[in-house]
């Protein structure tokens, strides 16, 4: 205890002897095209992000597919116009969680898990327009000044980052690791969300849709499975770097009605263009496991989105995988519903043979198995549901 | 970031520390772990008489400045500038013995290849584990025949080349806070804060078997510095001792 | 299965207190805690037996190069990935999963620790005396992009889960033990007393 008190004696007289002139957060938009000089703390910035970039082109994580990636691409050149179109690389990101980040060199990224959540056109704007904002307020830039800065008045930074065992930070430096212990302030969360309101309501987009996507979000969290979860909501401390979530959307919510103007949410082609990615999308989100908020949206996917097939059969996934009281009866009737659309997968006729098989009901079992093996020739699976059907027989004879 | 709407403190591992830099992190902070012995394989590997070609596949340099405050930041002119002193550095070294270095940049076209340096990071990190930070592998002890496999024949159809080279090198250089403070610190009995320093490690890769031949890896304290040419050299210097493409003077 | 992320943390904490725990197994018989034996060929490296997630991890030329994994004794409810917190929300293993729910569970195991696109092939039902479980191949990728293939074969046995993984990068290491490893996943039975 005496050794803790001294030691925090020593650092922080250390601290103040070392207090030296403070970097000036204060910096300029960056203009279109603009690259920063080499011997600048914002070319280190720079450097890091491209490498980061390079990484993640080859890495496993980002979505390749053209048609989707051109979609992207294209309606961020429509939120932040020709001059700033050439600086900004959009990535899909094969990551199941509601995100989105800017890097200072330009790299911005949308997580797969807020393309499935988008509902229109519109609402992806908003989070490009706010990125974009980002960007273009170079907030990395006064981000990392603001650490150092702030590092700089307290030693305790660096000792708290080695003894939270991050050597590379205390050592070498990695400029993500501090930007994700601190966030981007609640100050400039709100300056994005303003420009980044602006830039996509210039481009055309519907003003009510930037509050949407945020009233979509508490309420899936709401339905959460933990507790923790739904709780954090309440306190809104979950958008803990963020302004508070409630004031944020009174914050849109007050810009969409002084915008007036009526814009599109342009959803047919949202829906067009993320089609074919929402059975992997919806399957990438049950492997986390929150059952709840997985129904949730679902349900909420159902009300809007013409592919009913597809959605049935993964609410009826996410059910056979609870499996709570009725759960069972549940999955069959969604994988039965599924199996009506045109658009149902096959493996919904594998899902009600075993359900059908579990209940007894051994022909309903083999007939639909077979007509899995019939509409999947190709499935992984074969020989073991061939196996299954076998053994069916026998229990017929 | 647009939301941390994440349940969890969940990162990408893109995003944060490449496992190789932290292992060499690790390395300068516990410097006492580390052997001074380089790694020569102890499969069949002649080295042939004569010049050799010796590629250099995209060598991974940062440099950074390590500010009072612990905080280290990457500095783009730092980085380059450094990166030639090694390279030629290198080219000296390797031209003393007749051989050619040739830099080689990777292509995210050519997929082969790129699976190839992933291996050889997965390698790499095995190799500073077991055989620079002690952590055991019995049935590893007394061998050392780690591999690429033949897959690196591919490299020669863009590039003829005998060899391989890999470079990982990091460095950071102290502001005068900061080395004030570790004098301070130290004085008032607490240890541990860092006036920078510089680590590499780099393999050498046959490139018909996809054999590690050679693999060291080096450190020096704050009195080297590679963004000068003479401390880029004594890094090298450091590094390539008993590599063995190096000719003795006097050999053939 | 803690070895597809890796941590630094872990490895450095793990320099300086497991090392003991590291040690040679086979040729020979090797007998997995609680559980099945398999035959082992060659010389493995085995790591400790984790006890909170009940896994067995064995290599050969390091685990980032080839990982063996026995899993033992998983119960209803039980999780592969180990957390401190009893309630994460993790997949989880239910009794009463059929066997392609079992393969299933292990793929998402596998998707939540961050290997990218694991896909599934040739499932097959697969002796594993005295019962007959499931055997299956698979494809992914780590994160960083590095291409990798496995096995798979897993088994209940008094209503509890057991399972064997194998996966390496397909450069190379794939291949380098290919023959070893399907003599070991042929190897693996429940000794005699156990079956009753």
């Amino acid at each position: 205890m005496r050794h803790t008190l001294f030691f925090r004696f020593a650092v922080t007289g250390f601290a103040t002897l070392i207090l030296v002139a403070c970097e000036t957060t204060n910096v300029a938009p960056i203009a279109a095209s603009e690259r920063p000089e080499e011997t600048t703390d914002e070319a280190g910035l720079w450097l890091q992000m491209d490498e980061t970039e390079k990484l993640l082109k080859s890495s496993a994580l980002v979505e390749n597919d053209e048609a989707l990636n051109d979609y992207v691409q294209a309606v961020a050149c429509r939120v932040v116009g020709p001059d700033y179109c050439p600086d900004l690389r959009v990535y899909v990101v094969k990551q199941p969680f509601f995100n989105a980040n800017m890097a200072p060199n330009g790299q911005m990224q949308i997580w797969t898990g807020l393309l499935l959540r988008a509902e229109n056109e519109a609402q992806l704007a908003f989070v490009i327009g706010h990125e974009f904002a980002h960007y273009r307020q170079r907030h990395s830039l006064q981000q990392w000044r603001e650490i150092k800065n702030l590092a700089n008045a307290s030693l305790l930074f660096s000792m708290g980052t080695a003894v939270a065992g991050v050597p590379e930070a205390a050592v070498l430096g990695d400029f993500s690791i501090a930007a994700r212990l601190y966030g981007f302030g609640r100050d400039k969360e709100r300056e994005a969300d303003e420009l980044g309101f602006e830039f996509a309501t210039q481009a055309g987009y519907a003003g009510e849709e930037a509050a949407a996507i945020w009233k979509y979000l508490v309420s899936e969290v709401e339905n959460s499975d933990l507790e923790r979860n739904r709780r954090a909501i309440a306190r809104a401390s979950i958008f803990s770097t963020h302004p508070v979530t409630s004031e944020r959307i009174e914050n849109l919510e007050a810009l969409a009605a002084e915008a007036a103007q009526s814009g599109e949410t342009a959803a047919a082609a949202y829906i067009e263009a993320t089609g074919p990615f929402l059975a992997s999308w919806l399957d990438a989100d049950l492997v986390q496991s929150d059952f709840g908020k997985h129904i949730f949206l679902i349900n909420h996917l159902l009300e809007r989105d013409a592919r009913q097939g597809v959605l049935y059969f993964r609410r009826g996934e996410a059910y056979r995988l609870r499996r709570e009281e009725g759960d069972e009866t549940r999955a069959l009737e969604d994988y039965i519903k599924a199996s009506t659309f045109e658009d149902v997968p096959p493996a919904a006729w594998r899902e009600i043979g075993e359900l059908q098989r579990r209940s007894g009901n051994q022909a309903q079992a083999l007939e639909a198995y077979r007509t899995y093996l019939e509409k999947a020739p190709q499935a992984s699976d074969k020989l073991l549901i061939e196996s299954y059907v076998e053994a069916l027989l026998q229990e017929q004879s | 970031m647009l939301v941390r709407i994440v349940t969890r403190l969940h990162m990408m591992r893109l995003d944060t520390v490449k496992k190789a830099t932290a292992l060499v992190s690790l390395l300068i902070l516990l410097a006492a772990c580390t052997t001074t012995r380089s790694m020569q394989t102890t499969n069949d590997a002649t080295i042939e008489d004569g010049a050799l070609t010796v590629l250099l596949v995209e060598p991974d340099v940062r440099l950074s400045f390590l500010k009072a405050s612990g905080i280290a930041e990457v500095r783009a002119d730092w980085t380059r500038q450094g990166s030639e002193n090694l390279l030629a550095s290198m080219q000296d070294a390797l031209a003393a013995s007749d051989h050619e270095i040739i830099s080689y940049s990777l292509n995210d076209a050519k997929e082969r290849e790129i699976q190839l340096v992933r291996l050889h990071e997965s390698v790499g990190e095995t190799i500073l584990l077991h055989r620079f930070l002690g952590v055991p592998l019995p049935t590893k002890e007394n061998t050392f025949d780690w591999s690429l496999g033949p897959g690196v024949q591919i490299f020669s159809e863009t590039q003829e080349a005998d060899y391989l080279l890999f470079l990982f090198a990091r460095g950071s250089y102290a502001s005068s806070g900061r080395q004030a403070m570790a004098i301070g610190l130290a004085v008032a009995g607490v240890g541990g804060v860092g006036t920078g320093g510089q680590a590499a490690y780099a393999s050498l890769v046959d490139t018909r078997t996809g054999d590690i031949v050679w693999f060291n890896v080096a450190q020096t304290g704050p009195g080297t510095d590679m963004r000068k040419p003479e401390g880029a050299a004594s890094l090298i210097d450091m590094i390539f001792k008993e590599m063995p493409l190096l000719r003795k003077e006097g050999g053939s | 299965m803690g070895h597809l992320r890796f941590p630094v943390l872990v490895l450095s904490l793990l320099m300086v207190t497991a090392c003991l725990g590291i040690e040679k197994a086979g040729p020979g018989v090797f007998q997995a805690e609680k559980s099945y034996q398999v035959t082992l060929g060659k010389s493995w490296t085995a790591l400790p037996f984790d006890a909170r997630t009940n896994l067995q991890e064995m290599t050969i030329d390091g685990v980032l190069l080839n990982v063996l994994v026995l899993g033992t004794d998983i119960s209803d409810g039980d999780a592969l990935i180990y957390s401190a917190d009893p309630k994460k929300l993790v997949p989880r293993f239910r009794a009463g999963m059929t066997d392609r729910e079992i393969v299933e569970f292990l793929r998402d195991s596998l998707e939540y620790n961050g290997l990218v696109d694991v896909k599934i092939s040739n499932l097959r039902p697969d002796e594993f005396p005295p019962e007959t479980g499931v055997r299956f191949n698979f494809t992914t990728k780590t994160q960083i992009g590095l291409a990798m293939k496995g096995d798979g074969k897993a088994v209940i046995f008094d209503d509890k889960l057991f399972f064997l993984l194998f996966v390496a990068p397909a450069e190379y290491y794939y291949d380098l033990h290919a023959d070893e490893v399907e003599s070991i996943f042929d190897s693996a039975r429940f000794p005699q007393s156990a079956s009753g």
